[in-house]
């Protein structure tokens, strides 16, 4: 056995066929997408830029469609018109009566709001989401600038705008064809542009605002908020007269300059430059930010005061404060804990919403009873009447409030799956504890957050009409507030019974998708002018107007049953499945 | 004694990969049992079969005559566990954490709690994201520790642990084996399972190749000596010699001996030649186990030795 002689290391015990096949697909698929951390990046967007690309394109495609039905006679492009009078908040009344004036008045701001929510994710998470998982560390181990890194990543995210942009217009285009409306191909592409550039403008105000804060998940909250301000500002700018100046703060002010789908109107370059200039300021600004601060730092560090005097605890001090911290006694009290700063956020922006829709409500009515009487009106505005109190606050405060109601519990179901992602809960599953008991626990606090979204938005709604003078059904607004609580938790289970099986970021993108599904299948029901059958099997057609007519309870017993059947199926595979 | 922990043909496949084979094997009560292999070998898949966290493919692995998955519940009420990547939530203390879990899990003692982490020296006033590595395991030292369970299962727990904290760690292994209670610890570290343990079962892709008491183990033990000469040195001088596996010359006036068991001879041989110096190798497992268990059954297969991990 004894030799003279250098051996060899047994390079068999990993050449492998597989092996040898990952090395090939490597070097072949791999040179060009993982040749640089543009293509990289670009690669990474490579599901929302076609998920959020043809969703808005098949939506403006849609609408476009339909919309021969809707305009179909001067009498009714007049209605359209002096509604949209009225409903200055949502956008510029122009044109109403054309197909592209009534896309660009009813689609105009909701669609660079939807494309924004993935603009402020992706900016925030930019140099924040590589940092917290510690990935970051390796890649500016390369060679590489960290200024050209980020200069790389923003190419890649400005690329990917446009691309959904293109997708926009391309929908556009075969809208209009299909009612053979002439849009042109420049103007189309020029309005996927304009959506480019104020999502572009988001996505760098994100990405500024993640360098002074510690996490992605921080900077999107406040990019977010800012985005909705910036649509409250622009609608009461509009909305009030003599408030004309409070729009230019806005940046969807320079967005609405320009409205290259109504003929005549077109478009402004000024505007559009200065919303790239905006966009690219806030981006040239982060780089060198980026560039000098510590990496899972905070930028211009020294202007935030350290805690550097904070007295150290001593153990025992540490243990007895943290064993009577509420939130160290249960699974369910430490989500309650962990969400909380997140939930209370929502519900104030829920509610915030609700006060300020609820609150101009009377203001509406009065000045515009003299048309609301017209059945084209109703039909126009989601089969509600609009003359009535009632009819009025359900078309203008639980029409798109259900769907947000929706999208917390959904992000606050998340918070599991995405534990489960992280392997954060392995120690915790070795307590004695049975799994079904911790997902019940976790899964009550969903249910808590929900019932408080409800709670707020009738307090909102009741708040605003007793300060504004409005008569009201209490009642009736109470059922329209918690008639939304088994949509929230349908929602809700579904995470629940996918999360574990499936990642939470697919999860979340099937679970989001349905809610989107669902609410336009009820949304625009005069237009798509589906099937009974297929308009039942949307959660908001089954939430119909609680508030005119009621709880409908044969539907919310069903959904509850429905959503008791995910929590089982959740309960039980989280139970019988290996632990991620 | 009985058996604690007892595993029979357990075998856990993911898909079409490789997991662990018909791995069997039991372990009495009030002993500490090392498990020793290299990275990917299976140690993580059997660790957490027993925990419950992965169900079987088939096999059984039962703790105190429960179940290891269907009754995972009462089975976690006599262990305390490390898991091989302790993560937590990153917004917590160290307190916050080791507290959620002691109430989750219920009779723990303040007192010895405290005393860990004293031991350990951890300020469990940080948030756990502000942790190193080595501070991490801390905590989930501590938490493994604080209920004085029975059984104690750690994934790899010395790993970033600094030299004295690891030695603070041996100390705990031999109280809790005074105190009757059982450890199964995990380890790619041969020297630290010949300090630690009473039994080794060393597993290697996914099969247990050998159980047996450390004293037995010493066969395993190499040395990977580079002697050095003052003038040209030969390869041949030792080449022959018994208990050398392989001799060369990395240098013109170094000669590197591989060697296992005693080497009388060899250091005879060096003093015979004039050596001046001799410098000495820790092998590293991954060495002895192509040595021993290669695929071409037992020939001399890795010549570099690696240096100590600590």
């Amino acid at each position: 056995m004894a030799t003279g002689t250098v051996s060899q290391t047994p390079a068999q015990t990993w050449e492998t066929p597989k092996a040898v096949k990952a090395i090939k697909s490597l070097k072949t698929s791999g040179s060009f997408w993982f040749g640089s951390v543009f293509t990289k990046s670009l690669r990474q967007a490579r599901t929302p830029i076609l998920a959020w690309g043809i969703g808005m394109g098949f939506l403006t495609y849609v609408v476009y469609a339909a919309l021969k039905s809707v305009l179909g006679t001067p009498a009714t492009a007049n209605a359209a018109q002096q509604l949209a009078e009225s409903f200055r908040f949502f956008g510029d009344p122009v044109a109403v009566g054309t197909p592209g004036g009534y896309f660009t008045w009813k689609y105009g701001p909701f669609i660079p709001l939807m494309v924004g929510i993935w603009a402020v994710l992706a900016g925030a998470n930019m140099t924040r989401g590589e940092e917290e998982r510690g990935s970051l560390d390796l890649l500016l181990a390369e060679p590489i600038s960290r200024t050209r890194a980020l200069v790389e990543k923003i190419g890649a995210f400005a690329v990917a705008l446009l691309i959904i942009g293109f997708f926009i217009a391309i929908g556009a285009l075969l809208g209009a064809a299909s009612i053979k409306t002439p849009v042109s191909v420049g103007d189309a592409l020029l309005a996927g542009l304009n959506i480019s550039l104020v999502t572009f403008f988001f996505g760098m105000l994100a990405l500024f605002i993640s360098q002074f804060t510690r996490t992605g998940g921080s900077a999107a909250g406040w990019a977010g908020g800012l985005m909705a301000l910036s649509f409250v500002v622009d609608g009461i700018g509009r909305a009030i007269n003599n408030a004309e100046w409070l729009r230019r703060l806005s940046p969807l002010y320079y967005y609405d300059l320009s409205k290259p789908l109504i003929p005549g109107y077109g478009t402004n370059a000024g505007a559009m430059i200065v919303l790239l200039a905006l966009g690219v300021i806030l981006a040239v600004v982060s780089v060198p930010l980026f560039a000098q601060r510590d990496l899972g730092g905070i930028a211009l560090a020294w202007l935030f005061p350290q805690e550097v005097n904070k007295p150290r605890l001593s153990v025992s001090q540490s243990l007895a404060s943290a064993n009577r911290d509420f939130s160290t006694q249960s699974v369910g009290l430490r989500a309650l804990a962990a969400q909380g700063a997140s939930a209370f956020w929502w519900i104030v922006g829920l509610t915030a919403y609700t006060l300020l829709l609820a609150g101009i409500t009377k203001t509406m009515i009065t000045q515009m009873s003299s048309f609301f009487s017209s059945p084209l009106l109703a039909k126009l505005f989601n089969g509600s009447n609009l003359a009535t109190n009632n009819g009025f606050l359900n078309s203008l405060v639980f029409s798109l409030l259900p769907v947000g109601m929706v999208f917390f519990a959904v992000v606050m179901a998340f918070g599991w799956a995405s534990d489960l992602d992280n392997k954060r809960v392995e120690t915790t599953l070795s307590a004695p504890l049975p799994r079904w008991r911790m997902l019940l626990e976790r899964f009550g606090v969903v249910v808590l957050f929900s019932v408080l979204a409800a709670f707020f938005v009738w307090l909102g709604v009741v708040v605003a009409a007793v300060m504004t003078g409005l008569s009201i059904d209490v009642g009736g607004v109470a059922a329209a507030s918690f008639g939304v609580l088994p949509l929230e938790l349908i929602a809700a289970g579904l995470v629940y019974a996918l999360a574990g099986r499936l990642s939470a970021y697919t999860t979340l993108g099937i679970v989001g998708g349905l809610v989107l599904i669902s609410f336009f299948m009820s949304f625009l029901k005069e237009l798509l002018k589906l099937p009974d059958w297929a308009e039942n099997l949307s959660i908001f057609q089954q939430y119909g107007a609680p508030l005119t007519n009621g709880i409908n309870w044969g539907a919310t017993i069903v959904m509850l049953v429905i959503t008791v059947a995910f929590v089982v199926i959740g309960a039980w595979q989280f139970s019988r499945s290996d632990v991620k | 004694m009985a058996a604690i922990v007892a595993t029979n043909a357990l075998t856990k496949h993911y898909g079409s990969s490789r997991g662990i084979i018909d791995v069997t094997f039991a372990i009495e009560e009030g002993e500490v049992f090392g498990f020793l292999g290299p990275n990917g070998a299976g140690k993580t898949t059997t660790i957490r079969s027993l925990m419950g966290m992965l169900r079987p493919t088939s096999g059984t692995a039962t703790i105190n005559g429960l179940d290891c998955w269907s009754q995972s519940t009462e089975v976690h009420r006599l262990v305390g566990y490390l898991p091989g990547e302790f993560s937590f939530d990153p917004k917590l203390t160290g307190a916050q954490i080791i507290e959620y879990l002691a109430h989750l899990r219920g009779g723990v003692d303040q007192n010895y709690t405290r005393q860990l982490i004293e031991r350990l020296e951890l300020d469990p006033s940080k948030r756990f994201r502000e942790y190193s590595r080595g501070n991490k395991q801390k905590v989930g030292l501590v938490q493994a520790f604080m209920a004085k369970p029975r059984l104690l299962i750690l994934d790899e727990p010395t790993s970033g642990l600094d030299p004295l904290n690891q030695q603070e760690f041996y100390k705990l292994v031999a109280e809790t084996r005074a105190d009757g209670r059982t450890i199964f610890l995990s380890s790619h570290i041969l020297p630290e399972v010949e300090h630690t343990c009473d039994r080794v079962g060393i597993i290697r892709e996914g099969r247990l190749v050998k159980v047996d008491e450390v004293a037995n183990l010493r066969d395993l033990r190499q040395h990977a000596l580079d002697i050095r000469f003052p003038g040209k040195a030969d390869a041949a001088w030792f080449a022959n010699l018994p208990d050398v596996t392989s001799a060369t010359t990395p240098e013109p006036n170094v000669v590197r001996v591989n060697a296992h068991g005693e080497i009388p001879d060899v250091l005879k041989a060096a003093a015979e030649h004039g050596a001046i110096a001799i410098e000495s190798h820790e092998p590293s497992l991954e060495d002895i186990f192509l040595r021993f268990y290669g695929p071409d059954g037992g020939a001399p297969a890795a010549q570099q030795a690696a240096s100590v991990r600590s």
